[in-house]
């Protein structure tokens, strides 16, 4: 999906200029200019909201808006939203057309390429200042492009292993507990495999999985990227981590190859929800939704360690930018500013993105916390002194390397190609996608 | 066709008689590889039926297409899945769009087919060229600069930019259909209308509207249903939730980083099928009688 974005936008920008000499050809004087869903009327300034999510966000999202509503009179906020995928598609489509909304969520894989095309506002400084003195300042770094702050992130989230207890406990097999290492993977795939008569598989196959990756590397001291936005790691990486996955699925630690496919689509069709795989790696943030696609317990288990370390950091599940064609960027600011550090917004938008990113509202919240939320709050809590540093935000083209690793360990888990082979090609387009 | 093969019958009939063994056999054969591949078509849908009235547990975990446990929650939790609004609201906003797309396809396309067929202008062939070059361009090149004019014309966030086109004559496919039907028609009827005194006008109205309606109604169908189906299109010019349409609807059930609710969707899906399944039924009878009479050969 991610893939096809970027291909998209790329299109789009090189016909923007083409549209730019047609539509002033036509000297077309109506409703000129700025963002979409703008314009002032009786005082009262219009903003235009625009974000990603399901229905059960779209209500918390209502909430908040209408608490900001609520204590600005004079602004009045019309949000427009669409599932991942198409909204990634819609909003290439209104950056290049010249209206975007004044208020985005952007997904940290786009930051760099909208950034580039002078698309966000800096909110650092100027009309669109935002008061992020409340968030941890690495997490908050997080939006930084160069020395702007494009985006301030709207939810954090961790790497993490998603474990069904129930079935666990059925077998008779201990729970993994943090500090469990990549060699205690392998012996808790295998006893889960054993006890099960074959019926249940120990973990989803990682090796599909570009974010597991990154922490593997992570664990070693390693990044996915350098500071330039090449790779960071070499073939022999990727072959002994592609080498370890092979093992574990070889072994029976591991789904099979036609079970990990599924796990691009989502966690209601994964061999999770399947009752095909004891646990999984994911982001804590999709909890809920793992927790929706079982009748199981459900618990969170920090990643397995290299020399102690467990390569999870604090990640933005989305970030919030203002369109720097903006009329209001003020008013967009202030909206901003809201949903990442008021109370009310923390209260009504619960974890349906992640954790929220003032931490002293956090921390209110998480005292607060029932059922799936307290799992994540709970989570966080545990493991926050464990974070590595927030990485730069990826660069244009992590969408397709994404794409990329499902296709060629597709091949190698099929066993069509070695992990050395796979890595060998992996390399050499992954050169040629970052290089363009 | 059925006058050419109505004698050649009692032929066959007699050779059938013969080894009418062998002929049972191989009938029963032909059926059931027949049924075998209706079922393997059929199936999706069978499954989206069964799956719409299965509880959420039971979607991903099990094979089978009709439901274990049957239940009906789907269709009210499909129906109010979004806050605010109704999958009604979206039933009536796809409904709206699709009948203006059809009178304006209609409208339009016929006019511009009538005049690529049958008037004599400067520049004909180069605009038919032209206009047949415009079905090969793929719809992303043209949505930015699209997106880019109607906001100028302040045309976001209304129907507009979906329905105005429609009466542009902007869907070559359908002029380029009508016009090959059009040019099938003799033009001594034309010739014969315009020595009754007929203008071109009326000559189209009175002469050649009528004789082309099953282009018309082959035109009316497609056009409906590619606008019922449409979704990108939809997607990026609707904003407000009010405004939605079918397919967005029922993009919204589907989120990679969220919970996914197939069994809303499917149950969301079948009502969505209707429409459409409905407006072939009524002119599907049309149609063929269209295709039939199309080889009119004067």
């Amino acid at each position: 999906m991610k893939s096809r974005t970027t291909t998209a936008h790329r299109r789009s920008v090189q016909v923007t200029a083409v549209a730019a000499a047609v539509v002033a050809s036509l000297s077309l004087t109506a409703c000129g200019g700025g963002s979409g869903g703008s314009g002032g009327s009786g005082g009262k300034v219009k903003l235009s909201f625009s974000w990603w999510g399901d229905a059960s966000r779209a209500k918390a999202t209502q909430d908040a808006i209408a608490a900001f509503e609520k204590a600005n009179p004079t602004i009045t906020v019309s949000t427009q939203y669409a599932t991942f995928g198409p909204y990634n598609q819609k909003l290439a489509t209104q950056i290049a057309g010249g209206g975007a909304p004044d208020l985005m969520q952007i997904d940290w894989g786009n930051q760099s390429q909208y950034a580039q095309s002078n698309t966000l506002l800096d909110l650092a400084a100027g009309p669109g200042a935002v008061d992020i003195s409340g968030l941890d300042p690495k997490f908050a770094g997080s939006g930084k492009e160069g020395a702007k702050q494009v985006a301030i992130p709207f939810g954090q989230a961790t790497q993490s292993f998603v474990v069904d207890v129930t079935k666990l406990e059925a077998l008779g097999v201990a729970v993994p507990k943090a500090g469990w290492t990549w060699d205690d993977v392998a012996t808790f795939g295998a006893e889960v495999k054993a006890k099960s008569g074959g019926k249940l598989y120990g973990i989803s196959d990682p090796g599909t999985t570009w974010a597991a990756f990154q922490s593997w590397l992570l664990q070693q001291g390693k990044q996915l990227y350098t500071a330039d936005g090449k790779l960071g790691f070499g073939k022999d990486d990727l072959t002994a981590f592609w080498t370890m996955c092979d093992n574990l699925r070889k072994s029976g630690a591991a789904t099979p190859a036609n079970q990990t496919a599924t796990l691009i689509n989502g966690p209601a069709e994964d061999p999770l929800a399947k009752g095909t795989a004891a646990a999984e790696w994911d982001y804590d943030s999709i909890f809920a939704s793992h927790a929706a696609a079982t009748k199981d317990k459900l618990q969170l288990v920090p990643l397995p360690t290299i020399g102690g370390q467990t390569g999870m950091y604090a990640k933005p599940s989305m970030l919030l930018s203002v369109y720097a064609k903006s009329k209001h960027p003020k008013e967009a600011a202030k909206l901003l500013s809201f949903l990442v550090n008021d109370k009310a917004a923390g209260t009504a938008l619960g974890t349906s993105r992640g954790l929220f990113p003032n931490t002293a509202v956090r921390q209110q919240l998480a005292a607060t916390a029932t059922g799936n939320d307290k799992v994540v709050a709970d989570f966080e809590a545990a493991n926050a002194s464990q974070l590595a540093a927030t990485p730069a935000a990826p660069p244009k083209g992590d969408g397709q390397l994404i794409t990329l690793m499902q296709r060629i360990y597709g091949g190698v888990s099929f066993g069509q190609q070695s992990p050395e082979a796979g890595a060998g090609s992996f390399m050499q387009q992954a050169e040629q996608i970052l290089g363009s | 066709m059925s006058a050419r093969t109505a004698p050649a019958l009692p032929g066959r009939k007699a050779a059938a008689r013969a080894s009418s063994g062998r002929r049972t056999g191989r009938t029963v054969l032909w059926h059931v590889g027949v049924v075998a591949i209706a079922l393997v078509v059929v199936y999706p849908v069978i499954w989206m039926l069964g799956t719409s009235f299965k509880p959420a547990t039971e979607i991903v975990t099990s094979n089978r297409p009709w439901p274990l446990h049957w239940t009906l929650q789907n269709f009210p939790d499909g129906w109010h899945a979004n806050p605010g609004v109704t999958f009604g609201k979206f039933f009536v906003n796809s409904l709206v769009i699709s009948v203006l797309a059809v009178a304006g396809t209609l409208l339009s396309c016929s006019f511009a087919a009538y005049a690529f067929s049958r008037l004599e202008f400067r520049g004909r062939s180069v605009l038919f060229a032209a206009m047949v070059v415009t079905i090969l361009l793929p719809y992303h090149v043209l949505i930015v600069p699209q997106y880019a004019i109607f906001k100028q014309f302040g045309w976001i966030n209304t129907d507009l930019p979906i329905v105005a086109p429609k009466f542009l004559a902007t869907e070559a496919f359908f002029i380029f259909l009508m016009v090959q039907f059009m040019r099938g028609i003799p033009r001594e009827i034309d010739e014969a209308a315009r020595i009754d005194g007929c203008g071109p006008y009326r000559t189209f109205l009175w002469i050649l509207l009528p004789l082309t309606r099953p282009a018309l109604i082959t035109s009316a169908i497609f056009s409906f249903i590619w606008t019922w189906n449409d979704f990108f299109t939809q997607l990026v010019y609707l904003n407000d939730t009010e405004k939605f349409t079918v397919p967005i609807g029922l993009s919204l059930f589907v989120d990679q980083t969220g919970a996914t609710s197939y069994g809303p969707m499917m149950a969301m899906s079948i009502l969505a099928l209707l429409p459409v399944f409905l407006f072939f039924l009524a002119f599907q009878r049309l149609l063929v009688d269209g295709a039939t009479s199309s080889g009119l050969k004067g």
